[in-house]
Order: structure tokens, then C-alpha cells, then sequence
């Protein structure tokens, strides 16, 4: 973790277990302050405060439920996921990462108020009876400050009396050490984000090649995890087909399809507001060369018939295999309209989706 | 502080390092001046006896030699320390109209070129220009400052966003004169399009700038080209449009090209959803009777008949 130049912790933060067992891995002397204002004023003259803001690292309590339903985007499918807030931001600098406009807060955050995620973890599994999928992806990659926090391992402590309860660990990364060392829980699952390697190199800043992701993930599925993958955010290129049609060949030559829970397809999607932070930082970036259109919900979107057309080349590349014709494959963020373009004319509703997804296959 | 009269011959009005107005309307100002004379005498500073230097009123003196004037009152003040004077200048402008963003890259660049440091821009003189008092932002109007004449003369009279300047920066100075002409003659919103689909086609493409303008040039060479730089304008704006959006654009012609090839009739207006992203359609027509009420019916009626009607349904499932 020597990319953490700093370290603040909110005072009220300071006596947490989760916050001794950081500084003491961190060995940065922590800088004590009442509230995040102090944090912001630390960067408010960094002409890039976002690439600033991967530095710091703010230990805080939060105040906020910990779990919500995934927000989604309107008019579109969602899938009934649940999301955990425990960390926010991303050490990662992913050239089409939303959340480079999405929290107003530019550094990392750890929430070390677990006691209260403990409680919100209790009332879910008790409140929902069948299966649902739940996890920490949505505001920050879930492995990525693992070696620090350790917050995979009291995850699955949490999860252990709710085996229906999901969840999920989505990552870029390659950090499982901790996940390999821990007894395996049927209702973990480890879940990386894939793109075709070129993508990878050119726009997703600090994260492993795409080969060593799928590396990461033979192990974990050696320990026995099942795992799952998103290919999420397609990106329309010269040579897509092929350069996505390696990755699905090198994940199907390493992967057991039996031990794949599920796999999302999501075509390249941000708000407008997201576009000027991408030409600004990352001026050669592909996402700005994309054939966008305004979505149903604003954002701006990839013209239907060209994701339509990169998500049944990526299915097709599956299908190939008939042990992978048995996993589940979703849509991330789609219309009924493109779900039914891609999978097939039928009835679908977010319940519907949620249902298929989190129950198990056999 | 004390008034005198100087010759516009005096080496006063030839040391420009005060100057900041380069680009602005005279006529106004010659009218203005006939009219009423200048009421307002320009200002300057003494640096040595009986070496002045102007610092304020540069649009007036240029009319006034522009209008055959010999001699012109000026006002002398009593202070020596540059960034004081430069404060000093600009409230007075401030205080009578809207600094344009031209004017704060030049008064940027003649500070920096006195020896004024960053550092005292942004903690003096950021605020009073009223821009982010970040270095990034002083390089910005520095770099604006450096532009060719013309590029600069076209952010001040469309009155540019800083957005739009920052994709000025990113074309050669080359290509950017080869675009001046014809945004000359769009919009603001249509400068933003067409400066963002040649950047992004070129990165697309792995082409550069200059390469897809050339390409226009000779098509439309081979077309016996335009002679009329508002029009040319218009087919270069829609060039990049359908280079940048090809999939959509051929979309769109499918659409209107099979509404051609059916015959739908005008008077019965059809939308697809927008960009195509929902399957429905909309029709609408109006009427204002029973029989023209039927007679619209009957007519979508046949419409529903034509076998080639079907295409016009967009999304396909996959054949299982």
C-alpha cells in the first residue's frame, strides 16, 4: 500500500478496531481532524485532485445505511442487486470510472464502523428469506485495499449464518492472498472485472493485465470459490471482436464453466457530466471516440444496434463451449428491448432477473 | 495625480506593455469621439521625467489617430510598483464593462512578461479577474494569449466558452487555421460539434486533424467546391457528423429512405423513439372531422398492409 501518501483519520473513527489494525499495517503517522473539510483543504490547490485523491486515505465512521438497493439507472432492467457502501473510491485510475464524478469526496474512504454493517448484514439476512446477491463493487474496487483493511475476510465472517445472502467480491485486481488463506464459504463469490486486454492496458490505469485477473481467478477457484466475471464496460475499437474473443477463450480454457455464477455484459455508459473529467485526464482515452447516443435515463450510451451487436459476439464466443451454454449471462443497465434483441423474445422483469440470478444452479 | 496634453506622436502611445485591448469594435468608439470628445482622458505613469508610458485608454488613443487627432489629454498618476498599476487597471475596466476572456489571457501574458510571478497572479489577481486561482488556469490564458491572430479574433466575437478555447489548444496551429474560416460562420453549440467529431474521429481513426481535412477539401474539390464559406461550413459540420456517427447516420437514412420506398404520406408524421432506443413508434396526424378522421385510418390502414412495413420494426430477437 505505498501508494497512500496520507492518512486522516476522523477523530470519532479513532478508536475502532478496524482503524488500529489499518494504521498499523500503514505505518504513516495519521493526521487527526474533526471532519473531512479538513481533508478537502488539503487538496484543494492539486490541479488534478482526483489522481490526488488515490493518495489519500480518510478513516471515518459512516453515518449512512451501509447497504442499499443498486440504484441502477431509470427506465432501464436492473437486477435486485444490493450494494455495501464500506469503502469508497479506488486506488485505480479507470479512464471511464464513474465515480471520478459520482462522489463529491475524491479520496479513499474506509468505513470503520463494522459493528453497524454487522447489524445491517443481520437485518437483511433475516428479512430476506431467498436468495439475493449483495456486494461491495459499486463505490470502490472490493479487493483492492484488502491487504490493508482485511475486509474481505470479516465479510465472509459476517455472511457465514446467512447462506442465502450472495456475495459478492468484484475486483480489478489480483489481491486474493487473503481470500486463498480463508476457509471457503459456498456463498462467497469472487468476481472480476474483464475487458479485452488492449482496453485493459490503454484505459484502466493501475489494474493487472487481464491474463493475470483470470491467473487470480483459477486459483480462488482452486480453493474451491465460484467465481464471476463482467465484462463491463464493452468498448467498441478496431479488432473488438477479436481482442474479446481472446479473453473469453483464455477464461473459458481456464476456467471450469461449473464454477461460474454468473456473467454480466454492460456496453459502455457514463453521464454527460463524466465526459469533460475523461478529455481532461485522459485526453487518448477510446471512450470519447465511442458512437454515443443519449440513453433513455440521459447518460450518454452506445447506439443500440452496435451494443447489440457486441453483446451477442461475446455470447456467441461462449456459446462455442457447451459447458458454458449452462452459466448465467446478464445484461448490466439494459432495455427489455436489448435483453430481448440478445437472449431472446420474452417477459422480463427486475424480479424476474434477480430470481434467476441468485438462485443456485443445481 | 496632474492632467497633460501629449502628441499621439509621443513615445508614450508605442510602449504597449500596459496594453490588453487588441480586439474590439471601432466604429462605436469613432462615433462616440466625434460626438463627444474624449471625456475620459486616457491614463498613464511617469517612469522617468518626462517619460511617460501609457497604462489605460489604448482603444482611445488608436481611434483618435485613426480620427487624424494630434494631441490627446492625458492624466498622469503618481505610482511606480507594476502589479499596483495593473490593479489599479483593471477595476477601472471592471468597473465600466465585462472583462472578455481574451482580455484576462492578455493582461496575463503582459504581466507575466514584466516579471510578475505566478504565484503573485493567482493570490493578487486571479480573484480580481475573477478566474480559479490555480496555476493551471494562469498557463490557460497564457496559452490563449499565444494563439494566432485570427483564432483569437473568433474567441472574442463568439464569445467562446473556455471549454471550447481548450479544444482550440488541442489542434496545430495549422489545422486550426484551416478550421477558422468556416467557424467563422457557426454557432457556438456547432463550433463545440464540430471541434469535438474531427478530435474524436482522428483518435478513432489514428488519423490526424489535417489528414480529414484535406480529405473534405479534395472531395469537395472533386465537387466543384463551394464558394460560399457559410454553406461550406454547414457540409463540413455534417461531413464530420456522419464520419463520427456512421452506424446512427445510416440508421437514420435507412428509416427515412423506407418511409420514401412505402410511400408514407406527409400528412401523417412518424417518430421513431429517440436514437432508436425503445421499438415503438409514434404517429400522429390531425383532423377535424369524423370523415378526415376515417379517411386518416384508412390510409394507415393500407400502411399496415405494405409487406415492407416490417422493416420498419427496428429490433430483431436472435433465431434460437
Amino acid at each position: 500500500m505505498n501508494f497512500i501518501e496520507k492518512v486522516f483519520v476522523v477523530a470519532e473513527a479513532y478508536s475502532y478496531p478496524l482503524t488500529q489494525r489499518i494504521l498499523n499495517q500503514l505505518q504513516l503517522k495519521p493526521q487527526i481532524v474533526s471532519g473531512t473539510e479538513e481533508v478537502r483543504q488539503e487538496i484543494a490547490g492539486e490541479e488534478d485532485i482526483i489522481k490526488k485523491g488515490k493518495k489519500i486515505l480518510v478513516l471515518d465512521i459512516s453515518k449512512a445505511k451501509f447497504i442499499k438497493p443498486c440504484p441502477c439507472t431509470p427506465v432501464y432492467l436492473g437486477c435486485g442487486y444490493l450494494v455495501i457502501n464500506a469503502d469508497l473510491n479506488c486506488p485505480l485510475d479507470c479512464s471511464y470510472c464513474i465515480l471520478q464524478s459520482y462522489l463529491d469526496q475524491p479520496w479513499l474512504t474506509v468505513f470503520v464502523n463494522q459493528d453497524q454493517l454487522a447489524q445491517e448484514i443481520s437485518y437483511w439476512g433475516h428479512k430476506r428469506k431467498g436468495y439475493f446477491r449483495i456486494g461491495t463493487g459499486e463505490l470502490g474496487d472490493s479487493l483492492a485495499l484488502d491487504p490493508l483493511t482485511q475486509r474481505s475476510r470479516d465479510l465472509c465472517q459476517m455472511f457465514f449464518s446467512y447462506p442465502q445472502a450472495i456475495l459478492e467480491l468484484k475486483t480489478k485486481t489480483t489481491s486474493i492472498d487473503l481470500i486463498l488463506k480463508q476457509k471457503c464459504l459456498p456463498n462467497v463469490v469472487i468476481a472480476w472485472s474483464l475487458n479485452a486486454e488492449e482496453i485493459a492496458h490503454r484505459e484502466e490505469k493501475g489494474a493487472p493485465p487481464v491474463k493475470d485477473r483470470l491467473l487470480a481467478a483459477k486459483e480462488v477457484v482452486k480453493k474451491g470459490y465460484r467465481v464471476a466475471f463482467h465484462f463491463d464496460p464493452l468498448i467498441w475499437y478496431r479488432n473488438w471482436e477479436e481482442g474479446y474473443g481472446q479473453v473469453v477463450e483464455f477464461l473459458m480454457a481456464n476456467i471450469p464453466a461449473e464454477k461460474v455464477a454468473w456473467i454480466s455484459l454492460g456496453a459502455l455508459r457514463f453521464p454527460p457530466q463524466l465526459k469533460a473529467i475523461i478529455k481532461k485526464r485522459f485526453p487518448n482515452s477510446l471512450c470519447l471516440t465511442q458512437e454515443f447516443i443519449r440513453g433513455l435515463d440521459g447518460k450518454y450510451r452506445i447506439f443500440r444496434p452496435l451494443r447489440v451487436e457486441m453483446y451477442r459476439q461475446v455470447m456467441n464466443f461462449f456459446k462455442a463451449s457447451k459447458r458454458y451454454q449452462k452459466v448465467k449471462f446478464y445484461l448490466c443497465m439494459e432495455s427489455a428491448e436489448v435483453w430481448n434483441e440478445v437472449m431472446g423474445e420474452k417477459k422480463r422483469s427486475e424480479r424476474g432477473i434477480c430470481v434467476f440470478l441468485s438462485r443456485p444452479l443445481n | 495625480m496632474k492632467t497633460i496634453n501629449l502628441s499621439l506622436n509621443n513615445p508614450a502611445f508605442q510602449d504597449e506593455r500596459f496594453r490588453f485591448s487588441y480586439i474590439f469594435a471601432q466604429d462605436d468608439l469613432k462615433t462616440s469621439l466625434l460626438l463627444s470628445g474624449l471625456i475620459y482622458p486616457p491614463w498613464g505613469i511617469e517612469e522617468k521625467k518626462g517619460k511617460f508610458i501609457l497604462v489605460s485608454g489604448w482603444k482611445r488613443v488608436v481611434v483618435a489617430r485613426e480620427l487624424g487627432w494630434k494631441e490627446i489629454p492625458f492624466l498622469v498618476i503618481q505610482e511606480t510598483k507594476p502589479e499596483i498599476i495593473w490593479v489599479k487597471l483593471i477595476a477601472e475596466n471592471k468597473a465600466h464593462r465585462q472583462l472578455q476572456m481574451v482580455d484576462k489571457a492578455f493582461i496575463i501574458k503582459k504581466m507575466l512578461k514584466m516579471g510578475i510571478s505566478r504565484e503573485r497572479i493567482k493570490k493578487g489577481i486571479c480573484s480580481l479577474l475573477e478566474i480559479p486561482p490555480l496555476v493551471e488556469w494562469i498557463s490557460f490564458y497564457e496559452h490563449l494569449a499565444e494563439l494566432e491572430r485570427e483564432t483569437i479574433k473568433v474567441i472574442a466575437a463568439k464569445n467562446l466558452p473556455e471549454y471550447i478555447v481548450r479544444l482550440l489548444f488541442d489542434y496545430a496551429q495549422e489545422e486550426r487555421q484551416a478550421l477558422i474560416p468556416w467557424l467563422e460562420h457557426l454557432s457556438q453549440n456547432k463550433i463545440k460539434e464540430v471541434l469535438e467529431n474531427l478530435q474524436e474521429i482522428a483518435l478513432r481513426d489514428q488519423l490526424r486533424p489535417a489528414q480529414i481535412i484535406s480529405a473534405f477539401r479534395a472531395l469537395e474539390g472533386d465537387r466543384k467546391g463551394e464558394k460560399d464559406l457559410a454553406r461550406q461550413a454547414e457540409k463540413w459540420r455534417e461531413h464530420l457528423k456522419e464520419k463520427r456517427f456512421p452506424c446512427f447516420q445510416a440508421t437514420f437514412l435507412k428509416f427515412q429512405s423506407l418511409l420514401k420506398e412505402i410511400n408514407w404520406p406527409p400528412e401523417i408524421e412518424i417518430k421513431p423513439s429517440p436514437f432508436f432506443e425503445r421499438n415503438d413508434l409514434r404517429v400522429s396526424f390531425e383532423f377535424t372531422n369524423e370523415n378526415e378522421l376515417k379517411h386518416m385510418a384508412s390510409k394507415l390502414l393500407t400502411l399496415s398492409q405494405n409487406k415492407k412495413i416490417k422493416q420498419l420494426f427496428f429490433g430483431k430477437s436472435p433465431k434460437k
